[in-house]
């Protein structure tokens, strides 16, 4: 009777082995979220490479008129831009004006049907 | 007898158990604290760092398609070069950012900045940074996090500064957005 008592009283705590295993479990574990955290510290600093705090940067729209036209996004930079823009100067053989313009999200091309009417000199 | 010597030698712990006890919290405790100091705190600040830094960028994304130089949605695409053409910007107070783009049947150049141009506007409203098509009335959030806009006019462009602040960090953007 007395051996069944003590029996169970010593099954009431948590043995050594219990609590080393615990621990080697939590280590593992640990050492699974370690790669993550690395891929996570790297995406970081690649995403602050490209904008970052310390850098101005600029808004440049493209020199093209027609580039601007159909919707190209102003070039960032983190240097200033040169004053090389091209405002559409020279003088205007046609009157040309987009129809319809078609631009697949996945691809980087862009069917643009315009209609061409030559300006008298 | 036996088992009365039996209970009460196990009811209070040995000294030998307290020690062990005690240095076994001392090593788990040690453990977590270098843990989070090495693991988990350096992963919240990147989370939050991430966050800002994706925050300016979507805010540079937006504000570098509308200095572009022209209207972007697909029906102002159409027509002549003078079509939904940046033609005008102011920054009232230098806290609100409004671009004006020709409209109309036959665009004339001039900022209106009404009817029937489009006006875009950049402001911040509860922590967001909203662009609001004021000719057709839609808002949206651009960024979040954002605390202040400043504006200032350089004559061919504005500087613009955003101020993101998100848990503890504090993070200040400049941009320089030039006119076409």
């Amino acid at each position: 009777m007395s051996q069944i008592n003590r029996s169970t009283q010593r099954r009431a705590g948590v043995s050594m082995l219990e609590l080393e295993t615990a621990m080697v479990v939590f280590g593992i574990l640990l050492a699974g979220l370690a790669p993550l955290v690395v891929m996570q510290l790297r995406q970081l600093r690649n995403l602050e490479q490209r904008f970052n705090d310390q850098t101005t940067y600029y808004l440049a729209p493209a020199s093209d008129p027609w580039a601007r036209k159909l919707g190209a996004a102003a070039a960032i930079s983190s240097t200033a831009p040169g004053t090389g823009a091209v405002s559409g100067g020279g003088a205007v053989a046609n009157s040309v004006q987009i129809l319809s313009l078609d631009k697949p999200f996945a691809v980087d091309e862009m069917t643009v049907h315009v209609s061409l009417v030559p300006v008298p000199p | 007898m036996i088992n009365s010597n039996v209970h009460r030698n196990h009811r209070a712990f040995s000294l030998v158990e307290v020690l062990v006890v005690s240095a076994l919290t001392t090593l788990l405790a040690t453990t977590l604290a270098s843990l989070w100091s090495g693991l988990g705190r350096p992963l919240v600040d990147a989370l939050t760092r991430e966050r800002i830094s994706q925050d300016a960028s979507l805010a540079a994304a937006a504000l570098a398609r509308d200095f572009g130089g022209s209207l972007t949605n697909t029906e102002d695409r159409l027509g002549g070069l003078a079509e939904g053409k940046l033609v005008g910007r102011m920054q009232p107070d230098g806290s609100v950012l409004r671009l004006c783009f020709d409209g109309g049947v036959l665009p004339d150049g001039v900022a209106e900045w009404g009817d029937p141009d489009t006006v875009i506007n950049y402001h911040v409203q509860d922590g967001n940074l909203i662009r609001w098509d004021e000719h057709a009335g839609t808002m949206f959030i651009v960024a979040r996090n954002v605390q202040q806009l400043e504006l200032e006019d350089l004559g061919t462009g504005v500087q613009i500064k955003l101020t993101f602040v998100y848990r503890n960090w504090t993070r200040t953007y400049t941009l320089v957005g030039l006119d076409p």
